[in-house]
Parts: structure tokens; C-alpha cells; sequence
């Protein structure tokens, strides 16, 4: 039992990490905490629901299609929000408060379409792989499996190439960037367009496990915003071991105890963290200097 | 001597009711290296915002090269060739020093992430050949053996140098610096004066501002005392130097103005 938890508590860490990563890339090199990103989560899996269910098209066409108009709606929330707002030199605060409303916009536009119940994407009994007696059902296995190509793939692109480089600089020192001949918007862009596209990867792959309902991404949102604070502000592959903390942790807690305190686990976690490491695992200390910029 | 590869005409910006600029005209020529002087508040950074973009002028233009340039971003005017070094010393923190460099050679084509994924070959083949490029600048600058430390954990004044050998692998063609010796170890502020005389041999422009007399008749080829956002000078450094107003203006620095 406490095996099959553990395991549990992996695949969990899988889908978290790939939020996480979605979400970094967004926050670390935009500084906007994208609450929106939460219904991008959503309108993802809904988008797959829509035309694999409703319209009965092949899944793999479904999710490739779900996949990329969420990429494209991450690009529009850029281009007709937080672009014009960066452009007058609005703060973040105000970026945060937009995103928030566009949550609930969102959310609530799918509610309307598609109602509050929980929709199912792929009915019936899923078949099951067993390896050394852990239970894993197929969207679980991909779960896994996308993980396992995507994260190591986003991490590794972001340190050794030359466009990884540049989204690392317009991270560290945006202005310095933009000096320098880096056109910051176009930057920004698409790190929306992978950052979304990822996350409705893991939300369609979690629906097709246990159905969608309109919400369903706050929770995830905010999983990934502590794994990103538990992994370390400003780092990529911070918060992909955040994530996996929190997924094994949730796991343990649900063996020790009950799987009501999941949610406490996460923020008992970033409670924690807050008080005796709030740079996280990853992050650096800073120079004194820097820190007064 | 060259041709004017640089010219602000009847530059105007003011902040509030503080006229910054007050109608400068300017003109600087390819090879020559100009010293912008004056006392605090005379609107030379200001300047260097106008040139690079950061802030539009209220009226005016700035050339480059004969072509307006006022109302471009800086991204833009980076890569016609205008590089900037800051008065305060900007660093990407946590990419290594040698990164900082990589970061700063034109023409990426690793920007365009289809080419990043697919055309790695000719994209890493560049990369080899700006790695060998950025390790000479650093050598240059003394900072070849810190090449891997992430620039963050760097001193002040290696932090300088690091910006300055940035902006040197930039390959940038007017090059606009903001007090570059202010906090550098004397022995290096030689060595960075022999670099900045062999930039204006290869053709660059080079305009910096500068309160330390010596680095300006020892550098510059021309100089423009500014004073209130306007040009109350210009010529020969020992010339303008020598003007009893600029000398009354420099022994004044420390607070006069504030």
C-alpha cells in the first residue's frame, strides 16, 4: 500500500512539475504572477473534452488541437493584457489583479458553455500496467511519460541554447536585456505560448484520468506557485523538484493519514520554507549588493 | 576627420518644469572618442537615455549615420550598433560571466527557436567561435579565470569590467559610456584607457562621460562642457579644461549644485 502511495505521489509530482515549469517560465521571466494560468489549466482539458466528446474527433487530434490553442490563448492573455500594461509602466500588482479577474472570467465562461458538473473525457475502465506491484492506469503511464521528455527537454534547452540563454538574461535584468538588442516582447511571447502549451498538456493528461470540472486549476495554480517557492524563485528546475516534494508528500500524508490534509501538506510545506529557506532548494542567496537594486 | 557617425540636433527634454536637455546639438565622428563633462545634474546620463532610446525627446533629433533614430527602442537602436554601458553596473546575476558575454554578440540566430532546435550545427559553430571571441575580451579585462562563476558572486569593480567586456563583444559601433572608470582598481583604468583608444583606431565612436580630469585629457580627442542641459563649451580637452568657468564648474562638483 505504502508503495503504490509512494507511486501515486510520483505521478502527482509528474503533472505538478509540469505545471510548475509552465508557471516558472512565465513568472521568472515576466515577474507577473499569472493567476490566469489556472484557467488556462482549465480551458485546456475543456478544449480536448470539446472536440474528442462533443465532436468525437480522434484523441490524439483533440489533444494536439487543445495543446495549441492553448498556447495561442497564453500569447493573447500576453499581447492584449500584460503587454499594454508593461508598456505603460503599470506595476505588478496591477498585472496580478487583471490576471485574477481573468480567472474568474474564464472560469466562468466555461461553466456557461459547458456547466459545473465534472465531465468525463474518457469513459469506462482504463486499462491498467502493473510493474513490481504498482497499479498504474494508461493516462497515469502518459502522465509519466510526458514528464519524463518534457521537463528534462525544457530544462536542459533553457541552459544550453542560445534562446535559453536569453530568456535566463530578460530574467535576470530586463532593461540590461533590451539595451543589449533582445526584443523583450517577443521574449515574453513565447515563453506564454510554451509556458501555456505545457500546462494544458498535464490538464488534459489529468482529465483524461478523472474529468475536468471548471475548477480544477486554482488548486493546481496554486500547487505550482509553492512548488516554485519551495524549488526557488528564479530557477527552472527549482520547481520541478518542488513539485515532486509536494506530490510524494501528499502521497505519504494520504497513507498516514487522510487524503483531506493533502492540501494542508502543501502549505504547511510553504509555511516551512518560508520561514527557514525562502530562497528554496535551488535559489541563490544574493549579494547584499543586489538586493538593494 | 571621420565622417559624423552621431548627431543630436536642438535635443530637448525636460521633467516637469526642469529642462534636463535644453536644445543640444551635438556631432560626434567615427574614430574619435568624446568626453561629455559638466556638473552633476547638467543632463549628460539624460543624454545617453535620449541617444539609446530609454526616453523620447520632447523635441529634436538624434542621427545615426544620417538616419533618425529618436522614437526607436533600445533593443532597436542596440542593433543598429549603439551600445551603452550604465553608470550603476548591470550584470545578468546568475548567468555565468562567460554567459554574460555570449548574451551580448549580435546576429543570434538562436533566437529564433525553430533554428535553435533544428540548425544546431551552424548555430553551435558559431557558438565556438563566440566562445574563443568572449574569453579574448575577458582576458582583456583580466576576468579569463572567472569565466565559469556565475556573475552575481563577482565585486563591483570585476562586475564593471565584466559590463565593459560585454559591451566590447557586442561589437556595438557608438559606444556610450557612463563614467567607466568610477570604481575601477587604478591599474586597470590604464589598461581600459588603451582599450578605449584602440576602439576609436578601429573606427568606433566612442562618447563618455567623465569627472576625473586626467582619464579626460589623457583619452578624449574632443570635449563638450554641458552646464543646465545646454553646451557652455566645446573643443580640445586642454583647451576647454583650461577655461577658468569649467574649472570653477569641476572644483565645485561636490555639492554646490545640489
Amino acid at each position: 500500500m505504502l508503495i503504490q502511495l509512494l507511486a501515486n505521489g510520483l505521478v502527482n509530482g509528474c503533472l505538478y512539475a509540469l505545471v510548475a515549469i509552465g508557471f516558472a517560465l512565465i513568472y521568472n521571466t515576466t515577474k507577473i504572477f499569472h493567476v490566469a494560468h489556472g484557467a488556462i489549466y482549465t480551458v485546456g482539458a475543456y478544449i480536448c473534452y470539446f472536440f474528442m466528446v462533443e465532436k468525437g474527433w480522434p484523441l490524439a487530434v483533440a489533444v494536439g488541437i487543445a495543446v495549441g490553442c492553448s498556447g495561442l490563448l497564453g500569447a493573447l492573455v500576453e499581447a492584449w493584457i500584460y503587454a499594454p500594461l508593461a508598456r505603460r509602466g503599470a506595476p505588478l500588482l496591477v498585472s496580478l489583479l487583471s490576471s485574477l479577474g481573468l480567472y474568474v472570467a474564464l472560469v466562468n465562461v466555461i461553466a456557461m458553455f459547458f456547466g459545473n458538473q465534472t465531465r468525463v473525457l474518457w469513459p469506462g475502465v482504463q486499462r491498467t500496467y502493473s510493474i513490481v506491484g504498482v497499479t498504474l492506469t494508461r493516462p497515469q503511464f502518459w502522465q509519466v511519460a510526458a514528464a519524463a521528455i518534457i521537463v528534462p527537454g525544457l530544462v536542459l534547452f533553457l541552459k544550453f541554447t542560445n534562446w535559453g540563454r536569453i530568456i535566463r538574461a530578460v530574467r535576470d535584468n530586463p532593461t540590461l536585456a533590451m539595451v543589449m538588442g533582445i526584443n523583450q516582447e517577443s521574449v515574453r511571447l513565447w515563453v506564454f505560448v510554451v509556458g501555456s502549451a505545457v500546462t494544458a498538456l498535464a490538464s488534459i493528461l489529468v482529465a483524461l484520468d478523472v474529468g475536468v470540472d471548471p475548477n480544477v486549476g486554482m488548486p493546481m495554480l496554486l500547487t505550482a506557485a509553492v512548488a516554485l517557492i519551495v524549488g526557488g524563485v528564479g530557477t527552472f528546475e527549482g520547481p520541478v523538484v518542488g513539485g515532486f516534494i509536494l506530490g510524494v508528500l501528499q502521497g505519504l500524508v494520504v497513507w498516514e493519514i487522510s487524503a483531506r490534509w493533502m492540501d494542508a501538506v502543501t502549505f504547511g510545506v510553504l509555511i516551512v520554507f518560508l520561514l527557514f529557506r525562502p530562497w528554496g532548494l535551488a535559489g541563490r542567496r544574493r549579494r547584499i549588493e543586489e538586493t538593494l537594486e | 576627420m571621420g565622417e559624423v557617425a552621431l548627431e543630436c540636433r536642438g535635443l530637448r527634454k525636460s521633467f516637469g518644469g526642469v529642462h534636463a536637455v535644453d536644445g543640444l546639438d551635438l556631432s560626434f565622428e567615427s574614430g574619435t572618442v568624446t568626453a561629455l563633462v559638466g556638473p552633476n545634474g547638467a543632463g549628460k546620463t539624460t543624454l545617453f537615455h535620449l541617444i539609446c532610446g530609454a526616453l523620447r525627446c520632447d523635441n529634436g533629433d538624434v542621427l545615426y549615420r544620417g538616419r533618425r533614430i529618436n522614437g526607436l527602442p533600445p533593443w532597436a537602436t542596440a542593433r543598429l550598433g549603439i551600445g551603452r554601458l550604465f553608470q550603476d553596473v548591470r550584470v545578468f546575476g546568475s548567468l555565468t560571466v562567460l554567459e554574460n558575454l555570449l548574451v551580448g554578440f549580435p546576429d543570434q540566430e538562436g533566437e529564433a527557436p525553430l533554428v535553435a532546435l533544428l540548425g544546431r550545427g551552424r548555430v553551435s559553430r558559431r557558438e565556438a567561435d563566440h566562445k574563443v571571441k568572449a574569453l579574448q575580451w575577458l582576458g582583456l579585462v583580466g576576468l579569463a579565470d572567472r569565466s565559469s562563476a556565475l556573475a552575481g558572486s563577482l565585486s563591483f569593480g570585476q562586475q564593471k569590467l565584466l559590463a565593459i567586456a560585454r559591451l566590447l563583444a557586442g561589437g556595438a559601433d557608438v559606444l556610450l559610456l557612463d563614467e567607466p572608470t568610477a570604481g575601477v582598481h587604478p591599474t586597470l583604468v590604464d589598461r581600459l584607457l588603451t582599450v578605449i583608444r584602440r576602439l576609436a583606431g578601429e573606427g568606433r565612436t566612442v562618447i563618455l562621460i567623465e569627472h576625473n580630469t586626467s582619464v579626460v585629457l589623457g583619452v578624449a580627442d574632443w570635449v563638450y562642457f554641458l552646464d543646465e542641459g545646454q553646451v557652455a563649451s566645446f573643443g580640445l580637452p586642454a583647451e576647454v579644461l583650461a577655461d577658468p568657468s569649467v574649472r570653477a564648474a569641476f572644483a565645485g562638483l561636490g555639492g554646490r549644485r545640489q
